[in-house]
């Protein structure tokens, strides 16, 4: 028992840093790797289900209702309507997009299931579900194995600025 | 057919509130100071906690201690980036004089591990640099004989 | 109590690092596999319960993939635990006592691969004030735990040779097993330590695999199997988390478990044929031993983890090979045990007979 009276009892702290890094290796799997390999070949690779006859896109490697093997990938010519979105217009830490912009899922023609990415070329405010969109790949010396391949989607038959997006 | 794979990072920057008892030791590490608290029977618990882990009682005062202690157990490690000590070392359970139980941290043998050994007696070093963290206390080191 | 058997189980081999498969990927063939062997269609399963972890993974809800791999539509009922998939296993028995349902299906993904340095990943399961901040090498604890138990007599670095020695050679015959073969006693011991007195062979080796138990109640379970591993007891406990706060030589939650198990059970650990111990360090056989009363058990046959350890699928094994054991007509009585946290903080014990009563 400390008898003799020290010095008084130090302030307490109230918080500690606690920080953690961790590395990891990611491992798409046979199936995703199938899509992202289109991916850097400007193809959007979608596969059915042989049982429920469902497009996926982007496509597993089984249909996750079935769960059977999904057949060959074939490609998609990349255009399809905007299903939902939402328009983010707060910064966040890692944020790499200037807000505001847009977030959508896109249900490609041909496909089952819906697809996130960005919209651009288009002012949020005119962003609307049904809106018909298509890819803007990025140049030939950006294309990879990655979503980063499609810069963004805009809308088709919409003249912005300059550009018309109309095929 | 093989997968894609690929490295990336992830952290956690995390600041985690402390409670008072833990907030009292912490800051006394600080000012090189080892405390312990007192829990229920008159046990002195080294490093604080709020409650008592055998009765889960709200622990008493805090206790200044000597800040020496009896190796309980070891085990020998090399080091990495990062660690207590740039040469291998030990990490080990101290039973801190006059407390209850046993503290974790590095013991600092100079390197070689035949200078380790249970029972052995050993005393806080701290960092020249202290900023209210259990790496205050640098590692322990034997008690000169 | 309703009676509750497990009727099939089935796993992924072990394997050190799997490069080809997402979460889904490898769980869908064992998922096949044990719903074959059960003999069911998949819409007949109630009730789903898995068990992984973030921290492995590197993502924040992680297993939300593998529930591509279980066939969630139309909507299932399922549950995830966040640490083994023996905890899983406990809720799914929970569940099917509660008479919701006549068939659940665990499954456990282990995937230690993935984290590029598990010295990273593990201290963020210690006390973020006083351990996580100094970075303990993750097998530290464990190596104080094993110094511990020399120190007091309890064994000795031949002893752990003998049980690294013993489960390699009995991984030999478990196909599953990651790493096997006759090695000497001798031959081990005159490795280097990674964290002394523990030598690169005491520790489980951490990897990638996926285990599937299904559990069913009652007439449906004699159904499914021709031999149902009744699960008469199951029980966890856990002990206090600062290693210099408890005997570590002791694993005293462990104790409690398979106490509280033999309470319920009507059996104990000096009666089973056999025991799956979840170690995952050698010395830990001996704790665990001691703790569960296991006198008359052969441990490990399978190789136990020190042959195979994919991280938060590795006690759900331990219950699967158990049971295997009744369903293949090899035993009467077994003992599963499976722990989370370090040196044995956590401990779950569970008790299957030919027997439902």
């Amino acid at each position: 028992m400390s008898a003799e009276p020290g010095p008084p009892l130090p302030q307490p702290i109230t918080s500690v840093k606690s920080p953690f890094r961790m590395d990891y290796t990611y491992v798409a799997g046979a199936g995703r790797s199938v899509f992202l390999r289109g991916l850097a070949e400007r193809k959007l690779l979608a596969r059915r289900c042989p049982g429920c006859s469902q497009v996926y896109l982007p496509p597993p490697e089984f249909c996750s209702r079935c769960l059977t093997e999904l057949e060959a990938p074939f490609e998609l010519d990349g255009r399809g309507t905007i299903a939902t979105f939402c328009v983010v217009s707060f910064p966040f830490p890692g944020q790499t997009i200037e807000a505001p912009y847009v977030v959508a899922h896109i249900h490609h023609h041909g496909a089952d299931t819906r697809l996130m990415h960005l919209i651009g070329d288009v002012a949020p405010d005119e962003v609307r579900i049904g809106m018909e969109v298509e890819p803007v790949w990025v140049g030939e010396d950006q294309l990879t194995t990655s979503m980063t391949s499609i810069r963004h989607y805009r809308p088709t038959g919409v003249a912005i600025g300059s550009e018309s997006t109309r095929a | 057919m093989t997968s894609l794979s690929a490295p990336y990072t992830v952290e956690f920057p995390f600041d985690r509130t402390v409670g008072p008892k833990v907030g009292t030791f912490l800051a006394g590490l600080r000012e090189a100071r080892l405390f312990g608290v007192r829990a229920p029977g008159g046990r002195v618990l080294c490093p604080a906690v709020e409650f008592d882990p055998e009765t889960a009682e709200e622990t008493g005062e805090l206790v200044e201690l000597a800040g020496e202690g009896t190796v309980v157990s070891w085990t020998w490690v090399s080091t990495r980036e990062g660690d207590p000590l740039p040469h291998d070392f030990a990490w080990a359970l101290v039973a801190i004089d006059g407390t209850d139980g046993s503290f974790f941290h590095a013991v600092d043998v100079g390197g070689d591990p035949g200078r380790m050994s249970t029972g052995m007696r050993v005393r806080v070093r701290w960092r020249e640099v202290r900023v209210g963290e259990i790496g205050d206390i640098g590692c322990f080191e034997p008690v000169p004989v | 109590m309703r009676d509750i058997a497990v009727v099939s189980f089935a796993q992924s081999p072990c394997v050190a690092a799997n490069r080809r498969d997402d979460m889904a990927g490898f769980l869908l063939p064992v998922i096949r596999d044990a719903v074959q062997q059960a003999g069911i269609d998949r819409d007949q399963i109630d009730f789903f319960a898995s068990g992984s972890h973030d921290f492995f993974e590197g993502r924040t809800f992680a297993y939300i993939e593998s529930l591509d791999a279980v066939g969630a539509w139309p909507p299932i009922s399922e549950s995830h635990v966040e640490m083994d998939a023996a905890w899983a296993f406990h809720e799914a028995w929970a569940w099917l006592q509660l008479g919701q349902g006549d068939i659940a299906l665990v499954y456990g993904i282990g995937r230690g691969s993935l984290p590029r340095d598990l010295d990273q990943v593990l201290p963020a399961q210690l006390d973020p004030y006083y351990l996580a901040p100094l970075r303990p090498h993750r097998h530290a604890l464990a190596g104080l735990q094993a110094r511990a138990l020399l120190d007091a007599g309890r064994t000795s670095e031949q002893q752990l040779a003998e049980v690294v020695s013993r489960s390699l050679a009995a991984a030999v015959a478990n196909p599953a097993a990651q790493k096997s073969g006759a090695f000497s006693v001798a031959e081990l011991m005159a490795a280097p330590y990674v964290a002394s007195p523990l030598r690169e062979h005491d520790v489980a080796p951490c990897g990638d695999a996926a285990a599937v138990v299904v559990l069913a109640a009652g007439d449906t379970a004699r159904r499914l199997a021709d031999r149902p591993a009744w699960v008469r007891a199951i029980d966890h406990r856990m002990d206090t988390h600062y290693p210099g706060s408890r005997d570590l030589t002791r694993a005293e939650s462990a104790r409690i478990a398979g106490a509280r198990a033999a309470e319920l059970a009507g059996f104990a650990g000096y009666d089973v044929d056999v025991a799956e111990l979840h170690v995952q360090y050698s010395h830990q056989e001996m704790i665990l031993a001691d703790a569960l009363g296991l006198t008359g058990a052969l441990i490990n046959l399978s190789g136990g983890p020190l042959a195979g350890n994919p991280m938060t699928a590795t006690g759900l094994i331990r219950i699967g090979e158990a049971a295997a054991q009744i369903l293949d007509g090899r035993a009467g009585r077994t003992l599963a045990h499976a722990t989370n946290g370090p040196a044995l903080q956590q401990n779950l014990v569970c008790l299957m007979s030919t027997d439902p009563a």
